[in-house]
């Protein structure tokens, strides 16, 4: 009966934390935006300095690890769609093979999982460092909102910059791909890549630029609200970053399930 | 400004982390101009009480009011406007790590005035000779020592001359000629500038030399406000306690003990 009670009452508090945790992180990007959008009437203005600084660790900083990343991807495509159409005598199918799934996923996707673990961490450990050694409280009470400051610049340059990277990797694993496949369709690169444009419907890329929007929220979202609850010191922080990357990429992958599921109805 | 309108007013603050009710029902005011100092030992309740008084916690039952505005029912507006006249050096200095030490003093000037960078410069230098740390503005938080780094989170704390300075822990952490020199310039600033001061700390000898008055705080409870001689000729035996560094006598509550052995959800 304890033992049931117990597991009941671990349970029943598991759920009201992530509860509150759902509603946390709503309350920050309801304030992220709100001081994005208004903060300078009530002065707290978004520095502009700030959202590009961000963009650069975000975007810029990323943009050699996501070329190797989606080149990589492109190539493993190819080999495993010519592999398994041929079985059928449909090479010829690879091309709109690989066109489709990087655009509506696979670009998407990976940069989303490698921004996770470069920026949604880094974000998770900087304001995570910062709450333990009361630099926000220091802003707070210097009339700095500490949202205004560290959260609303981050989520913005996300918003930006994942969908321009997601974009970026398409172009790039498509390139892989054609690299790759092209001698096996008896075809040169820049045939196969015309033939990718071709095929690509305005909605295929569509599909991967909103997966892109919803992904740079969840990273935002995620690495702050647990930076801004770190408690316990050092270890705190440590064990926030690793919980931000985990939770992140997890809810990517299931966010990911979630909107190909209704986008492909 | 009237001038006997006090410029901290706490009225009945409870405090709770749990079920553990933390400050009892405090009752307190700084009058414009005088240093306070509230002192305490640990787990006396202080560092609550200070995290209160700058709103970092809103009151769950009872008031405070800073320059005149109750800071648990102000607007955002209202409670920025405040802000801006309040400045607070933290324990640790909580300088923020990623900028240089000038730009850290420089960030409320920056953040709150349309001043042009000329003039935040020399404003922000001026503060930091005030401390007597001028040519450290290009250094990292990081490269400075514990004492250097207190007088440059006060030199952020007063760029904005704020009518009311807090001051946490001054003394914590630092050798006792450092210390001194901190006390020194904490009364040097309420002379320069004309600020209305209230220091939290443990520290005796700092707290005799730099107050006017003495808030003693224990288990939640202010035992006492007044001058520093009547607080050591108080005598109340807790204060004694403090002043004279006896060891308390914990007295056990058999129930209460027992209670707390047995109980499964000891909160």
């Amino acid at each position: 009966m304890n033992a049931l009670t117990g597991s009941l009452a671990s349970l029943g508090r598991a759920t009201v934390e992530s509860v509150a945790g759902i509603g946390y992180a709503g309350r920050l990007l309801w304030e992220s935006l709100y001081f994005s959008v208004a903060g300078w009437s009530i002065g707290q203005p978004l520095r502009l300095r700030a959202v590009f600084e961000q963009m650069r660790q975000i975007g810029v900083d990323a943009l050699s690890i996501v070329t190797l990343l989606a080149l990589t991807i492109g190539i493993m495509l190819g080999i495993q769609f010519i592999a398994a159409l041929s079985e059928f005598g449909a090479q010829s199918q690879v091309v709109v093979a690989v066109a489709k799934s990087v655009t509506r996923e696979f670009g998407a996707l990976i940069t989303a999982i490698l921004v996770a673990g470069r920026s949604g961490s880094a974000l998770a450990a900087r304001i995570g460092s910062m709450t333990v050694s009361q630099e926000v409280d220091a802003l707070a009470t210097m009339g700095i909102e500490p949202v205004r400051y560290l959260a609303a610049p981050a989520l913005l340059a996300m918003l930006v910059m994942l969908p321009a990277l997601t974009m970026f990797a398409d172009a790039v694993a498509i390139g892989g791909a054609a690299l790759y496949s092209a001698s096996s369709l008896n075809i040169t690169p820049t045939a196969y890549v015309l033939q990718t444009l071709s095929l690509l419907a305005p909605g295929d890329i569509w599909q991967g630029i909103a997966k892109a929007v919803v992904f740079a929220v969840l990273i935002t979202l995620i690495g702050v609200s647990t930076g801004f609850s770190v408690s316990g010191g050092a270890e705190g922080v440590g064990r926030a970053t690793t919980r931000s990357v985990v939770l992140s990429i997890c809810y990517i992958i299931v966010a990911d399930m979630i909107f190909s599921y209704f986008l492909n109805r | 400004m009237n001038v006997a309108a006090p410029l901290i007013e706490v009225e009945k603050l409870e405090a709770w982390y749990g079920r553990r009710r933390i400050l009892h029902g405090v009752d307190f005011s700084v009058n414009a101009g005088e240093i306070r100092v509230i002192m305490g030992g640990s787990g006396s309740g202080k560092s609550t009480l200070l995290r209160h008084l700058l709103g970092l916690h809103k009151p769950r039952s009872g008031s405070v009011r800073l320059l005149g505005v109750d800071i648990g029912r102000a607007s955002d507006r209202e409670m920025l406007d405040v802000r801006k006249q309040i400045g607070v050096s933290f324990q640790g200095g909580a300088l923020l790590t990623s900028m240089s030490v000038g730009d850290n003093v420089a960030l409320p000037l920056r953040e709150h005035t349309k001043l042009d960078e000329n003039t935040i410069r020399i404003m922000s230098r001026l503060k930091l000779e005030v401390v007597n740390l001028g040519g450290f503005q290009d250094l990292m938080p990081s490269q400075l020592s514990g004492g250097m780094i207190k007088r440059a989170a006060l030199a952020r704390a007063v760029v904005m001359d704020p009518k009311l300075l807090f001051f946490d822990e001054p003394s914590a952490g630092l050798d006792p000629v450092v210390s001194a020199e901190l006390d020194e310039l904490i009364l040097r600033l309420r002379d320069a500038l004309r600020m209305t001061i209230v220091v939290v700390t443990h520290e005796l000898e700092s707290a005799f030399k730099i107050a006017d008055t003495i808030s003693v705080l224990d288990q939640g409870n202010i035992l006492m406000t007044g001058s520093v001689a009547a607080v050591r000729r108080s005598d109340n035996e807790r204060i004694q306690d403090l002043l004279n560094r006896r060891p308390r006598e914990i007295q056990v509550d058999a129930d209460a003990y027992l209670k707390r052995l047995t109980e499964e959800e000891a909160a």
